[in-house]
């Protein structure tokens, strides 16, 4: 496989936001099915009509977006080095690919990647963008009854300064399949300003099980917009545990529909803030069939001058009666200038429900602080141990034991740093 | 429950219409010389006229705050609203034309015949004259000023100047800035330092004189170590043709000073009622929003405390009921300016049938305060398949010595505590009216007395026929 995927570097006018970059980009990939130049095309002309941004965008509330620009970026970057992934020992029925191999081998598997809908929670200048510009992704695919023996992972590399790496993603489980898949994101240090729009798909049969850890590792100057919508079937059960280590600035939406009744929604994220970073998460938790459960917990941390958004909403249709859901957002601030914005929501419409949410702020008890300091163990460290023990109880719910230590270790690196 | 007695109502005596005096009237429609006629009538100083016609613009130049708002306001036609109609005017209105159910609930209510006429605005006097003007008396002995907005204005300038329109700004909002072109009516209130009162204000006693405004205008001013107690509104439904109310309410707590303001609003289901309200609470200070919001097509409601001194406390105390064609948009809003303040929220809200109850928080807290500390807690009820229920609250905190916690619930009456209840000999209405009282009971007692009577006779009534 030797095309020419990467934009002809004579391309010194590069803008995300010019017409010319895209249709140089799309004559490029001119040996494309046509449905997929389709779909570029479409989302294309959906970013290029996006209004000016409106000032008072309540899905932007609290995040300062300026520091989400497109205008800094000035190139594609390699789609073949920005993500890899190690292929588990062949079982039938399972597979992993990347997205620039299946247009070229069974490019009607992608379909269905055209078809989904992002989560569509306020980043829709990325989410486009990635849908018109992403040369790669990867493509999980289990058949009916298979489960995979070990987890699947793939890394997602951290582009060179100014350049951008759009990565397209789907996972879909038949019914009863079982995966476990661990995403990372790297960086380098000397890689620095680097940018990643991540746009994941995933849709669950009945029964299916999805057991899914990311850890996010990229360098501090990183900006990452993560975007992922889970479609979950009946029975079906989907666990996300995410860590956030890196990036100046992250961008965080997560939608988790729960479409047929006895489907399980978990979600679990942790985020340790340091000097500037700001950490912007919204989520919403879809009820739409009855006897379905979800539950979130999202716990920040932050340092220095830190800033972190949590919005979420639970949101019950009508239809939904018997919904179990729940939605918990902790945030421990470790120095005065760090701030934590909360915005949990919950909409209801049915009236059979338990639903509820809490949202905490606030600072080490003075108390713990001292009780450790009577033990000999001086303040920095008390810190440390009390922050990592308040973070770490989201890791603890990940099932897969060799990836709990090395995002347990991640974490507890990060404080030493 | 008390039985309903069989009140006759003299149908003949409230058949009557006032004569229309256009000298008296400011038409329909939104102008500036609209504002410069109220102003005039009202023999304001030049100042206030200058307030009026900024404010005038500023509503003019602020969109609709749709962006986060439910779309029902663009339902507003603000072109057909009659903003000003003078003293002991109303548009005439007969007893036969007052809806079945409003008099059905001053029934149940126990409300008195001549009252009922008054609430359902058949009459536009009622006379509690003999009332107010003892109460005067006392009043004025303490140095307690208690007057409308206008005499307010005109008479107490050195008082009430230097507050008005400094806790809401007329840019806060665009009804805001709609009050601060039109108001008329509201009171306007100064406690003089170290005064208690023991008995609470009641707007009602006062305002029979000019009516319960549509765009009232309320200034209260507490000076240090003073205590009041302030009610507005009335349990009894308030029948309306006008369908659009907007209040600014403006607090003053000075150092050590108490107030607590009591609202039920009970209007009739066509109006949209959107009011401004926000406290300030200086050194040590203590603010308390009680409450309640029944009635109306779209209530939008936030009361607010800026904690500006240290020590100040503010609470926001709020049950509201979400019936048929009803939407409920109530909240609070507390911005810690000061070390050591603490706030508190407790909002219960119940929604029956297709009613939608939500609740909007705003809480703030800037990294260089020390000590803060807030307690949300916001707990709904739903009642029927259709009703709908929202949490949207909005926390920011900087800094690590401050500490807030929210927590928000949503639940329906268990079928098991109905049939237990039952099991015991109670109808299904009556059981599910015990457990909706129940559910707010520890609310209602923040209430005075003849309010919470009245509130949970209220609740039972919202409640009928809407089980089964």
């Amino acid at each position: 496989m030797s095309l020419e995927t990467i934009l002809p570097s004579s391309m010194e006018t590069f803008s995300l936001s010019q017409p010319h970059t895209f249709n140089e980009f799309a004559e490029c990939r001119s040996w494309e099915p046509g449905w997929l130049a389709d779909f570029r095309n479409d989302c294309w002309e959906k970013f290029s009509s996006l209004p000016e941004r409106i000032l008072k965008d309540e899905r932007w509330r609290f995040s300062p977006r300026a520091r989400f620009g497109t205008d800094p970026i000035s190139a594609l970057a390699d789609p073949k080095q920005s993500l890899t992934l190690t292929t588990p020992s062949q079982i039938e029925g399972l597979s992993v690919d990347l997205f620039d191999q299946l247009i070229l081998d069974q490019p009607h598997a992608l379909t269905l990647l055209t078809k989904l809908l992002g989560p569509d929670l306020g980043a829709d200048d990325y989410s486009y963008l990635t849908g018109a510009f992403a040369q790669t992704g990867f493509l999980l695919r289990a058949k009916k009854g298979i489960s995979g023996n070990s987890p699947i992972i793939i890394v997602h590399q951290e582009p060179q300064s100014g350049e951008i790496a759009f990565h397209h993603n789907l996972i879909e489980l038949e019914a009863n399949a079982e995966v476990t898949l661990i995403e990372r994101f790297v960086g380098q240090p000397n890689h620095s300003g680097g940018y990643i729009s991540n746009l994941l798909k995933v849709q669950l049969g009945e029964g299916a099980r999805l057991n899914r850890i990311m850890i996010q590792e990229c360098s501090k100057k990183a900006t990452v917009v993560q975007m992922e919508n889970f479609n979950i079937g009946k029975n079906a059960h989907l666990n996300t545990s995410n860590l956030h280590l890196g990036g100046a600035q992250s961008r965080i939406e997560s939608k988790g529909i729960l479409k047929e009744s006895g489907a399980h929604f978990e979600y679990g994220s942790v985020f340790l803030g340091d000097e500037e970073q700001l950490f912007d998460q919204r989520t919403i938790q879809v009820h739409q069939a009855p006897h379905c459960t979800s539950n979130l917990l999202c716990k920040n941390a932050l340092r220095k001058e830190a800033k972190s958004i949590f919005s979420g909403l639970i949101k019950v249709d009508e239809e939904a009666q018997h919904t179990d859901a729940y939605q918990t957002n902790r945030n421990l601030l470790l120095s005065s200038e760090a701030e934590a914005d909360s915005l949990p929501g919950l909409e209801i419409l049915a009236n059979e429900v338990k639903c509820s949410h809490g949202a905490t702020t606030s600072r080490i008890d003075p108390q713990e602080l001292f009780y450790l300091h009577t033990r000999g163990i001086p303040k920095v460290e008390a810190e440390k141990l009390i922050a990592l023990g308040f973070l770490s109880e989201t890791l603890l719910n990940i099932d897969h034991e060799e990836t709990r230590d090395t995002a347990l270790n991640a974490l507890a690196n990060a404080f030493t740093s | 429950m008390i039985s309903p007695s069989q009140v006759e109502v003299d149908r003949e005596k409230g058949n009557f219409h006032y004569d229309t005096d256009y000298s008296f009237d400011a038409g329909v429609g939104l102008s500036e010389d609209v504002i410069r006629y109220i102003s005039e009538v009202k023999k304001e100083d030049p100042w206030v006229l200058d307030f009026r016609l900024k404010a005038l613009k500023t509503f003019e130049k602020k969109p609709m705050p749709t962006h986060w708002a439910t779309e029902d306001l663009k339902n507003i036609n603000f072109d057909v609203i009659r903003y000003y109609l003078a003293k002991g005017q109303k548009p005439s209105r007969t007893w036969d034309e007052v809806p079945d159910d409003v008099k059905n609930t001053f029934e149940r209510l126990g409300i008195p015949e001549q009252e009922r006429k008054f609430l359902a605005g058949v009459e536009a006097q009622f006379d509690s004259e003999a009332a107010y003007s003892r109460m005067k008396d006392d009043l004025e002995k303490e140095g307690v000023i208690f007057v409308g907005s206008t005499e307010g204005l005109k008479d107490h300038p050195e008082i009430f100047k230097k507050w008005f329109g400094k806790v809401i700004p007329t840019s806060d909002n665009k009804f805001s800035a709609l009050n601060s072109a039109v108001f008329s009516g509201g009171s306007f209130i100064y406690i003089p330092p170290g005064v208690k009162l023991a008995q609470p204000l009641q707007a009602y006693f006062r305002i029979n004189a000019e009516n319960f405004g549509q765009f009232e205008r309320t200034l209260i001013i507490a000076d240090e170590g003073s205590e009041v107690m302030y009610m507005e509104g009335c349990t009894a439904p308030k029948f309306e043709t006008s369908t659009l109310h907007s209040a600014v309410v403006e607090l003053v707590a000075l150092k050590g000073a108490k107030i607590q303001y009591v609202t039920v609003q009970n209007w009739s289901n066509n109006v949209f009622n959107l009011v401004t309200k926000r406290a300030l609470a200086e050194e040590e200070a203590e603010v308390r929003w009680i409450d309640c919001n029944i009635g109306s097509r779209l209530t939008m409601k936030y009361p607010g405390v800026i904690l500006r001194g240290r020590k100040a406390r503010g609470e926001v105390v709020s049950i509201a009921l979400a019936n048929d064609g009803q939407h409920q948009d109530t909240g609070a809003k507390m911005v810690h300016a000061a070390d050591e303040t603490s706030s508190n929220v407790v909002s219960k809200s119940i929604s029956i049938g297709e009613g939608r109850a939500s609740y909007r928080g705003l809480v703030q807290m800037p990294g260089h305060l020390k000590g803060c500390k807030n307690n949300t807690e916001c707990d709904a009820l739903l009642i029927n398949n259709n009703s709908q229920t929202d949490t949207y609250p909005a926390i920011t905190v900087q800094g690590d010595a401050n500490s807030v916690q929210h927590e928000a619930s949503v639940s329906k009456v268990s079928a098991e505590q109905i049939f237990y209840m039952q099991q015991r000999g109670l109808g299904e209405a009556e059981a599910m009216s015990l457990c909706v009282n129940g559910f707010v009971n520890d609310l209602v007692k923040e209430f005075p007395m003849e309010y919470s009577v009245e509130l949970k006779r209220l609740i039972d009534l919202e409640m009928e026929g809407s089980v089964g």
